[in-house]
């Protein structure tokens, strides 16, 4: 039965891992073609100064493979992007990995521990407000009216904050951009808890293993959070996915060193192998986060396990 | 016909003058007037007996039997139980397959209220094979998952099983072995069963005594021959009217 259930995950992640590779190529070349459409490219700058003449212009183009056409590009890039390579930084003239790596780096613990700080708090949070009828419903409310407040917004008064009251550095530390992203999506968890909480209270399973006289310990842990944990873990995929987005322009604001400073620039000077770099490597972490959190899924809900 | 009647053995439960409204007030609308879910029903009930109610939607069956069971609060009238015990009062849901944490084995499942190193012999008593036990929930069919159900519900050594509508979900062949099985538990163990029903073929052939309920009141009641031989109310009449599968007699 064992070896069963191994082969259908063993089957389950293949088929997940296939969608993946599918879905890089598609972000890939989509990233590439978006770029492609905006007008001009690196080297237009150079063409309007007076003292750098068409010819070397052109050279340079040539040098980098911009003279040909898009679908040449961009399986130049897929084939050296699948031994590792993922071309080089128009901008700063280094291998684009080597410029992104600890940029990654800096993004994934930035929210990483975003996620963890909104999910320590907002689960109790959230747990809190679907046992109690009116705090809840006020706590719920708050959390609906602070969805309503942009991170860019948030991330631009804990600056302002940092830098009138000193209580945290205002520039390249982890702490002011970490809060920032765990405020803006701790509602999000807060409300999803507490939907959770309160759909699996009323369930039937619940009712009968109260009138069964199950002590209210053993129901909260063996009945409430395994059944609760469902749509919360998906939520927690998700989450990984919305946290990246929001932390580029976070990290731009609060100036933390990672993809999302990178990419800004990247984008001004149309630094096509950065664009394209920073772009996948989101994907990679969106996708990662998915899985991490279907496998979980796998491993909690039997039900799962079975429409598998 | 209709209020208190009283059997010849000693009971084992007695309700008198029950009632409930639900007020359809709401923060968004005044609502109309509230609705009597119960009105004032009064009945007994002894060991090894089976009563049936049987009525239209909406009559009050299951706010009944909810407030047996303890589920809910009657407004008025008194419930009383020669026991000590709540847990004694079991009630199986109209799918009891949705009573079940889907999470846990059959082991766990029947061993929670307590039966502990019992959970082999429930499973036998309700017909499931024994090594079943370490089998989820998840892996039972419907059928299996209404015994479960049954197993964990003689787990609290239950003197009165209140079947809410339990039998509906299952199929002919599936709900004929259920009643063959409630009715062995009931000469093993004593059993008596309050069954929900709108099914009076059902009631007919498992039921030893059937009320009709209606608005919240029983408005008839009496053995099922006598019930359906010679109906009174207008409600039992086209409640017998309207039986699917016909009735026992």
């Amino acid at each position: 039965m064992r070896a069963g259930g191994d082969s259908v995950l063993i089957r389950y992640l293949a088929r997940r891992a296939l969608h993946a590779v599918l879905l890089l190529f598609g972000v890939s070349a989509l990233s590439f073609a978006l770029v492609d459409l905006a007008p001009g490219d690196y080297f237009t700058d150079a063409r309007l100064n007076p003292r750098i003449s068409s010819e070397t212009v052109a050279g340079l183009r040539g040098e980098y493979g911009l003279d040909r056409p898009l679908p040449v590009r961009y399986l130049r890039w897929l084939r050296s992007a699948m031994a590792g390579d993922l071309g080089v930084s128009l901008a700063y003239n280094l291998p684009a990995s080597a410029l992104l790596a600890p940029r990654a780096g800096n993004t994934l613990l930035l929210a990483s521990s975003a996620l963890a700080l909104a999910w320590l708090a907002g689960v109790p949070l959230g747990w809190w407000a679907a046992t109690r009828k009116w705090p809840g419903r006020i706590l719920s409310f708050a959390a609906s009216a602070a969805l309503t407040i942009p991170e860019l917004l948030m991330a631009v008064m804990a600056s302002i904050v940092a830098v009138r009251t000193g209580w945290f550095p205002a520039g390249g530390h982890l702490a002011l951009p970490a809060l920032v992203l765990a405020a803006g999506s701790m509602p999000v968890v807060i409300r999803h808890t507490r939907a959770a909480v309160l759909e699996v209270v009323d369930s039937p399973f619940l009712v009968a293993a109260r009138a069964h006289g199950i002590s209210e310990g053993r129901l909260v842990f063996r009945y409430v959070l395994p059944a609760a944990a469902n749509p919360l873990i998906s939520l927690a995929g998700l989450s990984l996915g919305t946290l990246l987005s929001a932390s580029l322009l976070v990290e731009v604001i609060l100036g933390w060193p990672g993809l999302g400073p990178l990419l800004l620039e990247a984008v001004y000077a149309r630094d096509v192998p950065v664009i394209v770099g920073s772009i996948v490597i989101s994907a990679v972490f969106l996708m990662l986060g998915s899985l991490v959190a279907d496998v979980a899924l796998y491993a909690c809900d039997p039900r799962i396990r079975v429409e598998a | 016909m209709t209020g208190d009647f009283v059997t010849s053995p000693e009971p084992i439960l007695r309700v008198s003058n029950l009632t409930k409204t639900y007020s359809k007030r709401s923060w968004f609308s005044p609502g109309g007037p509230p609705k009597a879910a119960l009105n004032g029903i009064s009945f007994n009930l002894s060991e090894r007996e089976t009563l049936a109610f049987v009525g239209p939607s909406g009559a009050g069956k299951s706010t009944l039997v909810r407030c047996i069971a303890g589920r809910e609060r009657p407004d008025s009238g008194d419930i009383w139980f020669a026991g000590e015990d709540r847990r004694a009062i079991q009630l199986i849901p109209q799918d009891p397959g949705t009573s079940l944490n889907p999470r846990l084995t059959a082991l766990q499942v029947v061993s929670e209220p307590g039966a502990g190193r019992r959970v082999p012999e429930l499973l036998s008593m309700v017909g499931l094979p024994v090594e079943s036990s370490g089998a989820k929930v998840t892996a039972f069919s419907g059928g299996q998952r209404s015994r479960l159900a049954l197993a964990r519900a003689l787990a609290c050594d239950p003197r009165i099983l209140i079947l809410d509508e339990s039998l509906a979900s299952l199929d002919l062949p599936v709900q004929a072995q259920m009643v063959n099985l409630l009715l062995d538990l009931q000469d093993r163990l004593g059993l008596a069963y309050i069954l929900i029903a709108h099914d009076l073929g059902i009631a007919g052939h498992f039921a030893d005594r059937i009320a009709v309920i209606d608005e919240g009141r029983i408005v008839e009641e009496g053995p099922p021959v006598e019930l359906f031989q010679r109906p009174q109310h207008p409600r039992t009449r086209s409640l017998i009217a309207c039986a699917p599968g016909g009735i026992p007699c």
